[in-house]
């Protein structure tokens, strides 16, 4: 979209910088809290830092012996750090050791057996699981069994730094305080086994945990069951090597299906009791203090406040998808009907009879002018070369540089001038359209240039007496720098898919002040311009759809316009934009309502625009932080990939917008960089306008409005 | 030249710089769109917004924090010396020699 740049604010009245940092504070503390939480649920499902890595080492060099052919239970804490040792299970004394829970599925039906025999267990519970169901670790340990590590992740550690196997433990205890209020002084690797298996690479692992105060769990007896062999096997995999030799039994609670771990328990239990096992929790067949132990204070709370945001987390995802879901649906639904819908309207566009018979009386050419010295010159003398007949009206609004001078002193023949008081863009339109000969008004923006037969193609359309008002084709000109250049894909697509589409359904919703063409009869039915919103161009351009009229889009007609140089010209010209078509959906809101072609436009149009224009760069922000989530917390590579993919669509699209557009589609490298900063520049002003509309701030130009001021237009033929 | 007469039917902006220069200042002007002359909307944005934007950040903070800084020490556990022996007390099968 280009409109007319209003250069009089940022040369006479500097933005205020002073913006109440309210608006900046708030959305970034709530992105900042939706990153946040996007984490905790990832931490939840088991989808942030994912790892799937199994190390397989076989050198055993740095192992001592006595481990690799000692008991199960190694001690490397404290002073034993540097000579860990390993305990055996005593005779006739059975651990029976559950890994990767809590299941909701499985551990009640474990829990009721192991209650139903009255022993006790262990489970070594992973962090995410333990986050998701609080009220099992509860179950359990009110069961009386004994709760150990298994990290947070289940990664295999071997490939881990100290610090993530520190993290592993830390938030695995966290987890546990919240949902249980206690810690664990026993760990269990993941994809561990028997004490045997130590290697050079998990050995290092073990020593690790050791100094932080951890007794290592291995087994004695690996049933597979997870492998799912059938109960018979299962059963005898957990029978001792040596008849009466106390053993730790590895089963699984969690992963799959347990019904085969579960009808084994029962038969391990009966066939182990009746060889005069017992069965015990870890601690009891060491005959040591307990390794659950409570926690108070500091440690308890923090665990409680991860287990609620966690929990908060998960809630809220579902919600957040859905938005997201609802920003693709918009993006993809947009590019759907501008694939559908362009081709069919560039089809139309190369029928030169399209519109009956050619339009070549003469038509009145409005150039309202603002402090346009630099500019006014060229703007002229493109028109003079005007391979259709014209008349041109510049209306000169109170200029204090000079601009009626200089119109003045070129004496151009066709040209008129009109000198008026300051007062706005929507006068100076009005004034010339009050002296326009002509029943075809183009308007045009004081630094904007016409090529020869622009206003030949812009007015082609009003053959068709339904047609009350024409959008041309605006372009940069000044796109060799990478702000210009961004600029430009952003026209580029905006008029070519965007317009074209809107032009099918007959929905146009601004004509760019840059370059546009009105039948006088539209103004007059509409009452001219109306300085009530900032953009009286998409303010006029709704009006003359709600009055009835079709609005085309003539994209022969281009007008070179100069783009917004610095990002703070730009963000201030969109700061109006955004703001002005807001304000100009607002003002036509009842148009939903109404009957005719007012209620067309107000039930195809307006929300086409809103949910382009608004609704989805509103949640865009929503896509930058899963963005962000996936790349740093969960799966980059995948990620990356399909982030890559939509890129790749819309280079794809704005390729074919460049092709429609006759450019070289030379700018569209500047894509990428594109989407992570200009994107980001554009949701944030919108963001910003939107609260402004909100809080009914006042805007520093809308006190530009003169209320009561005497205003002569002072005609001067040229 | 002078604009006499206004050319438009209709148009609530438009005859402000023509012929309306009589209007007195006091006359109350139409707030333009989203303009809410009165400020309660921004005084109800700020009242609002503040305690918002606050506990969002310390929430942020807080539940950020609780993904980096932690106890990941364990609990003290006492193993005998020696050989294991029995515990006295726990669910212990009475058949236990």
């Amino acid at each position: 979209m280009s409109r007319h740049q209003r250069r009089r604010q940022s040369l006479l009245r500097p933005r205020r910088l002073a913006a109440p940092p309210l608006r900046f504070f708030m959305p970034l503390s709530l992105l900042a809290c939706l990153l946040v939480l996007l984490v905790l649920r990832g931490l939840a499902t088991n989808e942030a830092f994912h790892d799937t890595r199994i190390a397989t080492s076989v050198d055993k060099t740095t192992v001592p012996e006595t481990l690799l052919k000692g008991g199960p239970v190694i001690d490397a804490r404290g002073e034993r750090n540097e000579r860990p040792v390993s305990y055996r299970i005593p005779d006739r004394t059975a651990v029976l050791s559950f890994d990767d829970g809590p299941s909701p599925e499985w551990t009640p039906k474990i829990l009721d057996v192991l209650a139903a025999h009255d022993i006790h267990a262990v489970f070594f519970v992973t962090g995410a699981m333990t986050t998701r169901h609080p009220e099992l670790i509860r179950q359990i340990v009110a069961g009386g069994h004994e709760i150990g590590v298994h990290t947070f992740t289940h990664p295999d550690l071997a490939y881990q730094s100290e610090a993530r196997i520190s993290w592993e433990l830390g938030q695995t205890q966290l987890a546990l305080a919240g949902v249980a209020g206690i810690h664990s002084a026993l760990f269990r690797p993941p994809y561990s086994s028997d004490a045997s298996a130590l290697d050079d690479w998990n050995y290092p692992v073990i020593k690790y945990v050791g100094s932080h105060g951890y007794l290592t769990a291995f087994i004695d007896r690996d049933t597979d069951d997870w492998k799912r062999p059938g109960v018979d096997a299962i059963v005898e995999a957990a029978m001792p090597r040596k008849p009466g030799a106390g053993e730790l039994i590895l089963l699984h609670d969690a992963g799959g299906d347990r019904t085969e771990t579960l009808a084994a328990l029962e038969r391990i239990i009966d066939k182990l009791q009746g060889e005069g096992y017992r069965f015990g929790t870890i601690s009891e067949a060491l005959g040591a203090t307990d390794a659950n132990v409570r926690v108070e204070g500091y440690q308890l709370w923090a665990g409680k406040g991860f287990i609620w945001a966690s929990r908060a987390a998960v809630l809220t995802l579902p919600v957040l998808v859905g938005l997201l879901a609802v920003v693709g649906f918009l993006n993809f639904g947009r590019f759907a009907l501008m694939l559908v819908l362009a081709p069919l309207h560039a089809r139309r566009s190369r029928r030169r009879d399209a519109w009956g018979a050619p339009v070549t009386e003469p038509v009145t050419v409005l150039v309202p002018a603002y402090n346009e010295r630099e500019c006014i010159a060229n703007t002229l003398n493109s028109l003079a070369s005007s391979d259709y007949p014209i008349e041109v009206i510049v209306v000169d609004d109170g200029s204090t540089d000079g601009t009626a001078d200089i119109v003045e002193a070129m004496a151009l023949p066709f040209v008129r001038l009109i000198r008026q008081a300051n007062g706005g863009k929507s006068s100076a339109l009005n004034t010339g359209i009050a002296a326009a000969s002509y029943d075809i008004i183009v308007m045009m923006d004081g630094d904007t240039v016409f090529e020869p037969s622009t206003v030949r193609e812009l007015v082609q359309p009003f053959g068709d007496r339904t047609i009350g008002a024409v959008a041309g084709n605006a372009k940069v000109g000044n796109r060799e720098s990478l702000i210009g250049a961004w600029q430009h894909i952003e026209y580029v697509l905006g008029h070519n898919l965007d317009r074209r589409m809107y032009d099918m359904l007959n929905v146009i919703p601004t004509i760019p002040g840059a370059v546009g063409a009105f039948r006088k009869e539209a103004l007059r039915r509409v009452g001219g311009m109306s300085d009530d919103t900032l953009a009286e161009d998409t303010d006029i351009t709704m009006a003359v759809l709600c009055d009835g009229w079709r609005i085309v889009y003539a994209e022969r007609a281009r007008a070179w316009t100069e783009a917004p140089a610095s990002l703070q010209q730009l963000w201030s010209q969109r700061y109006r934009w955004s703001y002005g078509s807001m304000q100009a959906m607002w003002k036509h809101r009842r148009a939903v309502t109404s009957r005719g072609p007012a209620g067309r436009f107000g039930r195809l149009g307006l929300p086409l625009v809103v949910m382009f224009g608004v609704v989805a760069p509103l949640l865009a922000p929503l896509v930058d932080m899963f963005l962000l989530y996936g790349v740093l917390f969960a799966d980059a590579p995948i990620t990356l990939a399909s982030w890559g993919g939509f890129i790749l669509l819309q280079a794809a699209l704005s390729w074919y917008a460049f092709r429609l557009d006759g450019e070289k589609p030379l700018h569209l490298i500047s894509l990428p960089v594109q989407q992570v900063v200009y994107r980001q520049l554009m949701y944030i002003v919108l963001l910003q306008s939107v609260i402004t509309a909100l809080t009914g701030g006042r805007l520093r130009w809308q006190k530009l409005r003169r209320t009561g001021e005497v205003a002569a237009p002072v005609e001067v033929r040229a | 030249m002078r604009q006499a007469s206004p050319f438009f039917e209709s148009g609530p902006a438009y005859p402000e710089h023509l012929g309306v220069a009589e209007t007195s200042p006091q006359e109350p002007v139409p707030a333009p769109v989203f303009v809410d002359q009165s400020g309660l909307r921004s005084r109800l944005f700020r009242r609002l917004g503040w305690p918002v934007s606050v506990v969002g950040a310390i929430l942020a903070a807080v539940m950020g924090g609780s993904l980096i800084g932690m106890q990941s020490d364990a609990p003290a556990m006492e193993i005998p010396p020696g050989p294991a022996y029995l515990p006295t007390s726990g669910p212990l099968p009475p058949f236990w020699p």
